[in-house]
């Protein structure tokens, strides 16, 4: 359960100190073959006592609606203000992933966020991989997180 | 220091494809911004540790399925999980090389697991906060591929 408290804790915590969103945590599910509709997906690998990457998935909506609240202005568009700020975002929920492991005695450092944007694109962790699917509902939107580590 | 990088990438890479896969590749000029990838397989894997950054390599659809035919001594019809561990393992190796290049026998930066994009029409974006290099390859009659490295600081 260690790391789907560490990913649920970062969330939650990266949501109240930079947002005025309410965000609400589903059930996490293990290793399932699902593919997410997304449009836009924030990465980072990790690497230490246990390897992997986290990986935020948004539609459109999802990720305008965080920007907008991030920056306090209306944001319409996949811009550079939404790839920085799910870039960031994902940056956040590392970090706070990474420190929330160290407690636990796990170790690990976290590389740079990436951000894809595009229409219809799917993203995969190796098949020889642990997956926990986390399911998130901010406000009226919904993202998801995808954890792969081995 | 930015251009030494980018011709040493180029040199792990023409080494990795001619070892691993027995294709000939010939490196292009270094493409400095972003682009629109159609229809194609990206491996990426995270840097971590004295340098972060993240190594990634782009290949279209039908480039990818004939490496991985070559990768894997078998046939490939379609981009299947095969296809998109293949991928993910060429860019294992290449940021295992570059690990290398960037710190003495690599000791001092891990490696994050690979993951896979694969779609129709996609930007790989790039912050401006990094270095960015991108190179592309040309293989043997059978289109390109591009090899993208960024590099915090």
């Amino acid at each position: 359960m260690k790391y789907e408290q560490a990913v649920i804790g970062a969330v939650n915590d990266v949501f109240t100190a930079m947002t005025s969103l309410e965000v609400a945590a589903g059930a996490p599910v293990r290793n399932s073959m699902e593919v997410m509709p997304s449009n836009i997906s924030g990465s980072i690998g990790f690497a230490g006592d246990v390897s992997g990457a986290l990986v935020v998935l948004c539609p459109v909506k999802t990720a305008t609606a965080i920007t907008a609240d991030l920056l306090g202005m209306e944001v319409e568009d996949l811009g550079d203000d939404v790839r920085d700020a799910v870039g960031e975002l994902v940056n956040m929920v590392a970090g706070g992933f990474k420190s929330s492991l160290a407690r636990d005695g796990i170790l690990l450092n976290i590389s740079i966020p990436i951000t894809v944007i595009g229409k219809g694109f799917r993203v995969s962790g190796p098949s020889r991989s642990q997956r926990i699917i986390f399911p998130f509902a901010c406000e009226q939107y919904e993202f998801w997180i995808d954890l792969y580590y081995r | 220091m930015a251009l030494d990088l980018a011709e040493q990438i180029k040199t792990a890479t023409v080494e990795i494809f001619s070892s691993m896969l027995m294709l000939e590749v010939t490196p292009g000029g270094t493409i400095s911004s972003e682009f629109t990838l159609h229809s194609s397989v990206t491996g990426m894997v995270g840097l971590a540790g004295t340098h972060k950054g993240m190594l990634a390599i782009h290949i279209p659809d039908e480039v990818a399925k004939s490496v991985t035919a070559h990768f894997l001594g078998i046939d490939v019809g379609e981009v299947n999980d095969d296809v998109l561990d293949a991928v993910g393992e060429l860019a294992n190796m290449l940021g295992g090389n570059v690990k290398s290049i960037l710190s003495a026998k690599g000791r001092d930066i891990d490696l994050s697991l690979p993951t896979t994009i694969y779609g129709e029409e996609y930007v790989f974006q790039c912050s401006d906060d990094y270095q960015l290099i991108i190179i592309p390859f040309s293989v043997n009659g059978e289109g390109r591929f591009f090899v993208e490295f960024q590099l915090e600081g």
